[in-house]
């Protein structure tokens, strides 16, 4: 990886790092290397921003005072000057910064209702893989991805209430331990950026988003599959329908802001659960899994 | 180039400017606004100033999201508020029931609700009544706040409430007041003086006079901690002076006979000065003439730069005026309190910080 950012890039200078995904601009002052490097390798220069603009984000990540600036050096993650998580360590400044900023969009983007889901677009229709513990939504959207569908978001289902629509914002999926060796197996091609050990999370690696889904990040699409996925190792792969009535509660506990929007969200969440094809899914084989959504796509 | 060297004070003081901004100005101006916590009131400024459609997209979608919080907020404090009713009516209890601040704002339809983001309840209640209130919410549901006895008495002997109670279920903090300013204090309002010009709403609630609404939010601000609420309850002033004038021509005499009345001519010169000098305000001279009992003109033009030092708006990274707050800080546990009472008190908060202790308040 190169090891300074050509001036000629940009939003690249002394001032920040200015890029857009989606419906989100952000402005990363001040940005480490550390966290340039990482973020070029990943993304390229595609979701860079050039010239004077109004910016949802104004985001930093800053070496922490006294001792921990040179002794096992440590940076803080700062949303408008405040910071909401302990340190990390200087190399994690880009997964901080990743982390950070999915902060920041669960705390203000209220404008729209948040799933906590993983996104993908096939043919004009969604498909939404809601996020629970020990689901394998990261591994099985990166899989899909490397199959022809292309990436919405790997972390929020973002709905636009009006049109009840799935906004685009395709960013760098993060992998934790054994999923990183799962997807270089699964798809050799796969873009994977350096591996950070021993995170909170165990190690996690990301990979890149694809061509398409970044060029396409201004596509909004419709949802038409809603699947709950679980991964059991070493089960049979089995694809159930499931319950609207039960689609929407599991939908609505998972989602970051049903509470807070109220009546707006169960508007939105109702048109959304009668409007697609609610499913469970439980596999213990990535391949298996992969085309049995193929087949209840086709 | 922004006159007033901020985008939100230039907006605050003429919302029509909303309809040509540069984009590197509103990028300023949506963090200044947030910071403030006056994002989602930039709305009904704009809707009001016929600039609505004018806003960039991405403004726009930044307001929606605050608006969410807001919305959310006001429909707690809606829902809290039936409930104490509730209450009270099941306990045949008769109690008037008067709405500070935000809630009164938003019972009375007010300009400065829409878009305001309060978080607790603020009620006055006559004081032989405030007993019989209190039992009713605890048998009720709700509990206090406040456990430390030393807390207990500041807020029952020193200040002019019983310490919040909040129901678990719900988790809003509701603040019954008997009077609007501490009893130890400097500048003390005899409470059947507001009740006796107090506005009945359709609902049986109760709101303050037009004046006294003003004078209250004028005196709590500076009476406050560090200007606490700062810029925010300086521009509800600003907003009910110019809703109040607009429907009586007369309002400012009036507001002015009122403060001399209340005692609390002194403090309201202070804001009225930082709104004029902030928002511009209209006040009229009368308004802004220093007060009979005014300090000289040394203390005078120092509490002046200190209070609008700090009301200004400042990026969230600008470094806090430091010295300005702590003084200002001072001054407002002065003005609560004896001084000989207040070093006993700072004393025993500060020891308390120090050693870990859980503050109250």
């Amino acid at each position: 990886m190169s090891a300074s950012l050509p001036s000629s890039v940009p939003g690249s200078g002394g001032t920040g790092l200015d890029f857009r995904f989606g419906p989100f601009r952000v402005l990363v002052q001040d940005p480490l290397p550390e966290l340039l490097e990482p973020f070029l390798f990943l993304y390229g220069e595609a979701p860079l921003c050039k010239g004077e603009g109004i910016r949802d984000f104004h985001l930093r990540v800053v070496p922490v005072a006294g001792i921990r600036r040179w002794v096992r050096p440590q940076v803080r993650f700062l949303l408008d000057g405040a910071s909401p998580f302990d340190p990390f360590p200087r190399s994690h400044a880009f997964p901080l910064m990743e982390w950070g900023l999915n902060y920041a969009i669960a705390v203000r983007a209220h404008q729209y209702c948040l799933l906590h889901s993983a996104v993908l677009e096939r043919d004009g229709k969604a498909l939404i893989l809601p996020a629970l513990p020990g689901s394998g939504k990261s591994t099985l959207c990166a899989a899909l991805m490397h199959r022809g569908w292309r990436l919405l978001s790997d972390e929020f289902g973002i709905v636009r209430p009006d049109d009840g629509l799935l906004l685009p914002m395709p960013r760098a999926i993060p992998l934790k331990n054994r999923s990183i060796g799962a997807i270089r197996d699964f798809a050799p091609d796969a873009r994977l950026g350096p591996v950070y050990p021993a995170t909170r999370k165990g190690d996690v690696a990301h990979v890149a988003p694809t061509a398409d889904s970044l060029r396409r990040q201004d596509e909004p699409a419709e949802p038409a599959w809603i699947v709950f996925p679980r991964f059991v190792p070493g089960s049979d792969c089995r694809l159930e329908p499931e319950v609207r009535s039960r689609a929407f509660v599991r939908l609505s506990n998972n989602a970051f802001n049903y509470h807070l929007l109220g009546e707006v969200a169960f508007t939105v969440f109702t048109r959304l659960v009668r409007g697609c094809s609610c499913h469970q899914l439980r596999y213990g084989d990535l391949d298996q899994a992969v085309r049995r959504i193929e087949e209840l796509a086709a | 180039m922004s006159p007033a060297g901020s985008p939100l004070l230039d907006v605050l003081r003429e919302p029509s400017r909303m309809a040509a901004l540069r984009p590197d100005h509103w990028d300023r101006l949506l963090r200044e606004a947030r910071a403030a916590g006056l994002l989602a009131r930039l709305e009904s400024l704009a809707r009001r100033a016929g600039c609505l459609e004018a806003l960039p997209g991405r403004v726009r979608d930044n307001i929606r999201g605050e608006q969410a919080w807001v919305a959310y907020h006001q429909l707690r404090i809606r829902r809290e508020l039936r409930e104490v009713r509730r209450a009270l009516a099941r306990e045949e209890t008769e109690v008037p029931l008067l709405l500070l601040k935000g809630a009164a704002y938003m019972a009375a339809e007010l300009p400065s609700a829409e878009g305001r983001l309060l978080s607790d309840l603020d009620l006055l209640v006559p004081r032989p009544k405030l007993e019989a209130v209190e039992r009713v919410l605890l048998a009720h549901g709700w509990e206090s706040r406040v456990e430390e006895e030393y807390d207990q008495r500041y807020y029952r002997e020193w200040m002019h409430e019983i310490p919040p109670l909040v129901h678990p279920r719900r988790g809003v903090e509701v603040d019954i007041h008997h009077n609007l300013l501490a009893l130890t204090g400097r500048y003390r309002i005899p409470a059947e003086k507001l009740w006796a010009r107090a506005r009945p709403l359709e609902s049986g609630l109760l709101v303050l006079s037009p004046a006294d609404m003003i004078l209250h939010s004028a005196v709590h601000l500076v009476v406050s901690d560090e200007l606490r609420g700062g810029l925010r309850d300086l521009f509800d002033i600003h907003q009910l002076y110019l809703h109040f004038t607009a429907e009586e021509p007369d309002f400012p005499r009036l507001l002015e006979e009122r403060a001399r009345e209340l005692g609390v001519a002194r403090p309201f010169w202070y804001v009225a000065r930082a709104a004029r000098a902030l928002l511009h305000t209209p006040f009229p001279a009368e308004l802004l003439d220093p007060p009979g009992d005014a300090p000289g003109p040394l203390v005078a033009a120092l509490m002046h730069r200190l209070v609008t030092r700090v009301l200004r708006p400042r990026l969230p990274e600008a470094p806090r005026p430091a010295v300005a707050q702590w003084l200002l800080f001072v001054r407002s546990h002065w003005v609560r309190m004896p001084p000989g009472l207040l070093a006993a008190h700072l004393a025993r908060k500060s020891w308390w910080r120090l050693s870990g202790r859980r503050r109250a308040h």
